[in-house]
């Protein structure tokens, strides 16, 4: 015989009566008052819906009539359905849930897979994904991203229509290379952004006043724009927008309900992968332009000398305190080596 | 001991006995004006609340009665225990959830929910609440979460439907998608309404489930109708605004038939905004002269307004949260929420702290200590016994509404 102690509650009123259900051999039931041992319920069989083991809340048997008898005894209960054959698939959840070797193995597989979203399940949908989206998307992505820099950031132009010409013209042969990508290159006053030289997703390109100026030779920008118009044939800007998307909607999901604070600062492990996705197409943008310039025969030293002028005006700005992990950009030694290395190879 | 007390036909409180002392000294408050404490169920002029004489001041007491005999039932034993002097029974919520347990059925809920693609995430939910809800309990007798893993599932696929459509078109057209946003507005009130019954029809307690009777016209009037208004107030209405959505809530919520009923005033809603929104000000301006004047040091302000912010979050979810439940009452029971800022504050900077180290996995340590907290700074203020509760004919409702709020991350702050 089981017997378990527990409270009966009829689903008419909130009232408490302390009953113990017995179940004999035979399988019949009793179900009767504690204290007086007057009987309540007596059932042949158990008919009752019995609630799912989960760790050591209380169980629930609720009878045909509404009335249920609630119990802490999860181990008789689980006699109960033992004895009875009773039993379904929610108790292998219980299972695993219950041994700690289970619960190892599925914390190492979570991070396994979350790993592997990371680094290579999130870009490769992000590829798929940008492929597909329709032409319209990459203009307005662009037409509202230049309007927001443009606010925020950056001044017209300084530059003289002459100069403007004059590089447009030696840079039209790079862009009328890549006829299929609408390559638009405007000029801007960059402000904080200093030299520098962005492109946008629909072929937008832009290069500040103070990347002009920094240049000494005109193939120099020529190299940039070799590695923005990189940027647009692997379409790293849309892929990114998407990436950062399905990265966010991942870690909202993984926690849950989350707050409005942590979301705040689980924007953190998100700026830090995003940050390495970065970089990762930073190197292959920097390809793209060493494969490009190696078969124009442009020297590759122009591009090395640039970027290494770029690093040392932004370190007079101080700015070099974020390098390594936390920066969008591989180190610029490394970049510029493996130009130098290239260039010297084929000397 | 907080004190109310009706100005004309307006309640006022709560305040604090000095307020309340205060008000007595000003003549605010005369020996006719209507007043009681948080453990009186009904107002009493002030004259017949002071001592007799022979004491030195007017000084407001509770009001006594003779003391009851405790009340027949098994939930009499903790009070029959010692007897009752006191009018009403402070009755603890319990919760004994712990981060280590919760692990386990966290971490299986996550690697299921990928390995079938989001299908089992509907039980996930269904079991990650029956165990905040199994753990925790109220005179011995747990809390109940009925939810259908079924329905979940359903009403989970036409959001995400939903969702996979409202994107198609606002991809292709994007004139469909402006009129699909303005269909929202009219689908809100719909949402509140249904995912606010949805949760109260699959708790129960004690055998008996909660209700929620809110209707789509008062919703609309709270969640769009009141809304419209903040920005032409210049967001002065807002803390109104938030009062009556509160109201709302609280008043069209049951325990079978017995009606939930709420005491705050706007005013109290106010005074945490105002407190809220000084210390704001007044950091968010220093920082920006010192953002302004020394860049070097942004980094400094930036973690100043962080922690300003956390600082401010941790505020508000203590005081409203506190305020929510000590001016709510069922029947003639009242809760007691006792909550305080700065402890909660550390609750939450070291759980995010933690779970972004950890990359997530804290986050059901988090959670655990989190709800702890609340839980064990609430009880009932129980007026007699707890046995009369009557069950109410309750409809069945789909999940629609839950999931559709659950994914839009829509709070009701309960």
């Amino acid at each position: 015989m089981i017997t378990v102690e527990g409270k009966w509650y009829d689903g008419k009123r909130s009232a408490k009566t302390k009953v113990i259900l017995k179940v004999f051999d035979n399988g019949a039931i009793e179900v009767e008052l504690a204290d007086t041992g007057e009987i309540l319920l007596r059932q042949n069989r158990l008919d009752a819906r019995i609630s799912d083991r989960l760790a050591d809340t209380p169980r629930f048997l609720t009878f045909s009539d509404g009335s249920i008898l609630e119990t802490d005894n999860n181990s008789s209960i689980d006699q109960l359905l033992q004895k009875m054959k009773i039993g379904n698939w929610m108790q292998k959840i219980h299972l695993l849930e219950s041994k700690k070797r289970y619960i190892v193995a599925a914390s190492l597989l979570v991070l396994l897979i979350g790993a592997g979203m990371v680094k290579y399940g999130f870009p490769i949908a992000a590829k798929a994904i940008a492929e597909r989206l329709p032409e319209s998307v990459f203009k307005i992505a662009d037409r509202q991203t230049l309007e927001a820099l443009d606010r925020i950031i950056f001044e017209p132009s300084g530059l003289s229509i002459d100069t403007q010409n004059r590089i447009h013209n030696h840079l039209q042969s790079v862009i009328n290379a890549h006829p299929t990508f609408h390559i638009t290159l405007l000029f801007r006053k960059g402000g904080k952004l200093g030299p520098n030289a962005f492109a946008l997703p629909g072929g937008t390109i832009v290069f500040t006043d103070e990347l002009i100026q920094l240049a000494k030779h005109d193939d120099e920008l020529l190299g940039v724009m070799t590695h923005e118009i990189g940027h647009l044939v692997h379409q790293h800007a849309m892929r990114r927008i998407v990436q950062d998307s399905l990265l966010s909607f991942a870690i909202l999901s993984l926690t849950g309900d989350a707050s409005g604070i942590s979301e705040l600062f689980l924007s953190l492990p998100v700026v830090v992968t995003e940050m390495a996705y970065s970089r990762e197409f930073e190197r292959e943008a920097d390809n793209y332009a060493l494969n490009y310039m190696q078969s124009h025969e442009i020297p590759l030293d122009r591009f090395a000398d640039i970027l290494l002028r770029i690093d040392k005006s932004s370190k007079n700005q101080g700015k070099d305190k974020w390098t390594g992990y936390l920066s969008t950009h591989p180190p610029t030694p490394a970049r510029v080596k493996a130009f130098r290395e290239a260039g010297s190879q084929k000397n | 001991m907080m004190w109310f007390y009706k100005d004309g036909n307006q309640e006022k409180g709560p305040i604090s006995k000095d307020e309340l002392m205060q008000l007595i000294k000003t003549r605010h408050i005369t020996k006719n004006t209507l007043i009681r404490n948080e453990k009186m169920n009904e107002w009493r002029p002030l004259a017949e609340m002071m001592r007799p004489k022979s004491q030195t001041s007017a000084n407001p007491s509770p009001h006594r009665e003779p003391p009851r005999t405790p009340p027949p039932g098994s939930d009499s034993q903790q009070g029959a225990a010692k007897p009752i002097k006191t009018f009403n029974a402070q009755i603890p919520f319990q919760f004994k959830g712990t981060g280590s347990e919760y692990f386990r059925i966290w971490i299986v809920n996550v690697l299921l929910s990928i390995i079938t693609l989001g299908i089992y995430s509907a039980w996930a939910k269904v079991r990650r609440k029956q165990y905040f809800y199994g753990n925790t309990s109220l005179t011995e007798a747990a809390f109940r979460y009925l939810a259908d893993p079924i329905k979940i599932l359903k009403g989970r696929m036409i959001v995400f439907l939903g969702f996979a459509g409202y994107s198609l078109a606002n991809q292709l057209l994007p004139a469909a998608a402006i009129v699909l946003s303005i269909g929202f507005v009219f689908i809100l009130p719909w949402l509140v309404v249904r995912s606010l019954a949805f949760n109260a029809r699959n708790s129960a307690w004690r055998n008996i489930r909660f209700n929620f009777t809110g209707t789509y016209g008062d919703a609309a009037k709270v969640f769009i109708l009141w809304p419209i208004l903040i920005p032409f107030t210049l967001g002065m209405i807002l803390p109104y605004v938030y009062f009556r959505q509160k109201k709302f809530v609280v008043e069209n919520s049951a325990y079978g038939s017995a009606p939930f009923v709420f005491h705050a005033t706007s005013r109290d809603y106010y005074h945490i905004m105002l407190k809220m929104l000084l210390p704001i000000l007044i950091v968010g301006v220093f920082a920006g002269i010192v953002m302004a004047f020394s860049p070097r040091l942004s980094f400094l302000a930036v973690s100043i307004i962080l922690a300003m912010y956390l600082y401010a979050f941790a505020y508000f979810s203590v005081t409203s949260s506190n305020l929510l439940y000590n001016s709510g009452a069922l029947l003639k029971h009242r809760f007691k929420a006792t909550m305080s800022v700065n402890p909660y504050a550390l609750i939450v900077l070291t759980n995010t702290l933690a779970t972004v180290l950890t990359v997530g996995f804290f986050h059901p340590f988090a959670m655990i200590r989190a709800y702890r907290y609340k839980i064990h700074h609430l009880s009932l203020i129980a007026d007699g016994d707890l046995e009369q509760f009557i069950a109410a004919e309750v409809k069945e409702t789909s999940a629609l509404g839950d999931e559709l709020s659950d994914f839009m991350d829509f709070d009701f702050g309960l």
